[in-house]
């Protein structure tokens, strides 16, 4: 009996370990930069919109992030220069022209939006720190989705790039 | 990762129709037909290869023919697979110890094209691979829960012997995916065998051997507690209490003593052997009396002696026993044969309830009374003086309220228990009656001058010496009596004292003491030497006492 209320107690302590990493705090390593987060709001927040927001995108031709050269071949410890530049991305030219008919969608993208936030002034620190040193192949990486972005009108633009946000988020759970 | 397009057949359409598949990877925009899927009939097609590089994203669409018409393309919406692959559950091997199981789980791997390829497994494809072990106790129904990374769980502190049912599912937290659960996998942990000799032991010598200690030490305390704790009475008739109340201190016994007797009918001329009974109580009373008649006609010096020959007497009363007290009858026998034959007294009653409060029964205080007695007599002899001349009816009267009283004296308690129970065998009543005879005899003849020495016996034996200088001479005297022959031998008898004693008698100054010991009695016989043979005659055919004389 001693062993199941032991093995009660070592469950409920996992339940807690198990919410507790579920709501957040998982270390992710860019490169040198360290930084404790959760994917999980955005992710689910995106879960819940991806449909809609891909549907939206009709241009099958045209990938933001993953063509012509995919972010998953990135080298590590270029790693933090270029999500420091998506991140800087999202927030700035994604999110504030992904606005649509439909107020749930808009709500999500808005708290997808507050998560970018939170987890981009981690970013910061670590850039400040100056430990995100940007290579070459990171900054030629960052100029095409650049230029992937400008080939297109801003709205299909950050629809699309919205769109591909799992693909960003795919990439960074590698980066665990 | 299997990736398999499915579709639906268009409505209203039998059979015939043919399909065909075309897919594109996202971001390129380039249709890709799928050589394998063109013109068929089934609702699916297996689009894995084509969509492999689970780092991109796909598209797929379909095309239906029926007789030479087409539908449009129908594209399927963009296609993840990191996020869109239904994930197998794990594979899960147990096995199991005493108290713990270990369990191996194993997830599925990445779909390969062809068999020899590099096989991938899906915790290298995500990351976060997770696995939820649920772990069942068959016996209470319990079910844990455990959540681990690696792919081996070790459950501790199972129970032995017990079957448990393990089960698991793969878990991704992002992108969150869940597999099914795998199939339960049963096993039992072994038998333990430690708890097993355990218990045996537990049972088998442990448990007997404090049973046995238990059992040792409550005897013990028992033991120890009868020993030493509990408080140890003694029987109540051994305790005694201590008073001053006969003037000298005297224990007292607690238990109360019932004593009840004594109705004594004295005939006149046949003393019965209660009287005697009842006599051999009052023995020592009578040698008193005995004493006083003797004293009277003495000089009062002489009586002095008598006193203390009193005294002596009383004592050696005493300090004889068995033999002596079978004597006693004997003479009191005398006694009361004496007073009563002249006085014709009638009947004496006594009942005695004598309690053992009252008693002061030990010897000292018999003594005492004795003692007491002794005196009493002397006072008492006063009287017989005056009246002078006085033969022993006289002497007798006054004497028998005395014995009344003394009867009731608790004093004498003990000597009447004493005589109670003492049989005095036919033989002693006998030469009780005989000796009486011969008392009658005696004093009938001796006159004043005739000792009634029958008390004087018991003197004799205690200090002779002391008393009589005259005695000097004296011995011990053996008395050999068989009472099955009535045979009594005194050897030495005539050889020590006057010849004119008889076997039984032996006569003396009442002042002397008597050699005889405790068996006979001395009586004066110095005139009555010539009657010996005629004493011994009578003696003989009265009593049938063999007597034989030795010179």
């Amino acid at each position: 009996m001693k062993g199941s209320h032991f093995f009660l107690c070592l469950f409920s302590v996992m339940c807690c370990l198990n919410l507790m990493l579920a709501n957040g705090s998982k270390i992710f390593l860019f490169g040198p930069c360290r930084i404790s987060m959760s994917l999980n709001e955005i992710r689910s927040g995106f879960t819940a919109i991806k449909a809609n927001i891909q549907a939206r995108d009709s241009i099958r031709t045209v990938s933001i992030l993953s063509h012509p050269h995919s972010l998953h071949k990135i080298k590590s410890s270029d790693k933090c220069c270029i999500i420091h530049h998506l991140f800087n991305f999202y927030m700035d030219k994604v999110f504030k022209y992904c606005m649509t008919e439909d107020s749930y969608v808009n709500r999500k993208i808005s708290s997808i939006a507050n998560s970018f936030l939170s987890i981009k002034r981690k970013l910061v620190q670590c850039h400040n720190q100056n430990m995100c040193k940007c290579g070459q192949e990171s900054t030629e990486k960052f100029e095409q989705i650049l230029t992937n972005y400008e080939g297109l009108n801003v709205t299909s633009a950050a629809i699309k790039s919205l769109g591909e946000l799992d693909i960003l988020l795919d990439w960074m759970e590698k980066s665990r | 990762m299997k990736n398999v397009l499915h579709w639906s057949a268009p409505e209203g359409t039998g059979d015939g129709v043919l399909y065909k598949v075309k897919y594109s990877v996202y971001g390129v925009g380039k249709w890709i037909k799928k050589s394998e899927c063109r013109n068929i009939s089934r609702t699916w097609c297996d689009l894995s290869s084509e969509t492999s590089d689970y780092e991109e994203q796909y598209y797929a669409s379909v095309k239906a023919f029926l007789h030479g018409m087409c539908s449009d393309w129908i594209e399927t919406t963009r296609f993840n697979p990191l996020t869109d692959t239904k994930i197998d559950p794990p594979m899960v091997s147990v096995s199991s110890t005493e108290k713990s199981i270990s369990v191996i789980l194993t997830a599925p791997e990445k779909w390969k094209r062809n068999p020899e390829g590099e096989s991938i497994s899906l915790a290298q494809v995500y990351p976060g691979l997770q696995y939820n072990v649920s772990v069942l106790n068959k016996k209470t129904k319990k079910r844990w829960w455990f959540s681990v990374s690696n792919n081996t769980l070790v459950v501790p502190w199972l129970e032995p012997g017990t079957a448990y049912c393990v089960s698991a599912q793969i878990h991704v937290t992002t992108p969150l995916l869940n597999s099914g659960f795998s199939k339960e996998y049963c096993i039992a942990t072994l038998k333990d065998k430690t708890a097993d000799q355990t218990i045996t032991i537990l049972f088998g010598y442990v448990l007997p051997v404090i049973l046995v200690v238990l059992f040792i030490s409550v005897a013990c305390y028992c033991v120890h507690r009868y020993i030493h704790v509990s408080k140890q009475k003694h029987p109540t008739n051994l305790v005694w209490h201590y008073t001053d109340k006969c003037k000298e201190r005297v224990f007292i016994p607690c238990e109360k003593i019932v004593v009840n007797l004594i109705t004594i009918n004295v005939d006149e001329y046949k003393p019965s052997r209660e009287s005697i009974h009842l006599s051999e109580g009052k023995s020592p009373r009578y040698y008193t009396v005995y004493n006083g008649t003797e004293g009277k006609n003495l000089p009062p010096k002489e009586v002095l002696e008598t006193k203390q020959l009193l005294d002596i007497s009383h004592e050696v009363d005493i300090f004889s026993k068995g033999d002596q007290t079978r004597n006693w009858p004997s003479y009191g026998q005398a006694g009361t044969k004496n007073s009563l034959s002249q006085k014709n007294e009638g009947n004496i009653e006594y009942e005695l309830d004598v309690r053992a409060e009252d008693f002061s029964p030990t010897q000292k205080l018999m003594e005492l009374r004795l003692k007491e007695k002794s005196s009493a007599p002397r006072e008492l002899l006063g009287e017989p003086h005056l009246v002078g001349g006085l033969d022993n009816i006289t002497v007798g009267q006054p004497y028998c309220p005395q014995l009344e009283v003394r009867a009731a004296d608790p004093c004498l308690g003990q000597k009447l228990e004493e005589l109670n129970l003492k049989m005095v065998p036919p033989a002693d009543t006998l030469l009780g009656e005989a000796s009486i005879n011969l008392v009658d005899l005696g004093t009938e003849k001796s006159g004043q001058t005739s000792c009634p020495p029958l008390e004087t016996i018991a003197q004799s034996l205690q200090d002779p010496a002391a008393k009589d200088p005259e005695k000097e001479n004296e011995q011990t005297i053996l008395v050999d009596w068989d009472p099955h022959t009535g045979r009594l031998y005194i050897p030495t008898l005539f050889s020590v004292e006057n010849e004119a004693c008889e076997a039984v008698f032996q006569c003396d100054d009442p002042d002397k003491e008597g050699i005889l010991s405790r068996l006979y009695e001395k009586q004066v016989s110095d005139e009555a030497s010539e009657d010996r043979e005629m004493y011994l005659l009578q003696f003989k055919e009265q009593w049938e006492l063999h007597v034989k004389m030795e010179d």
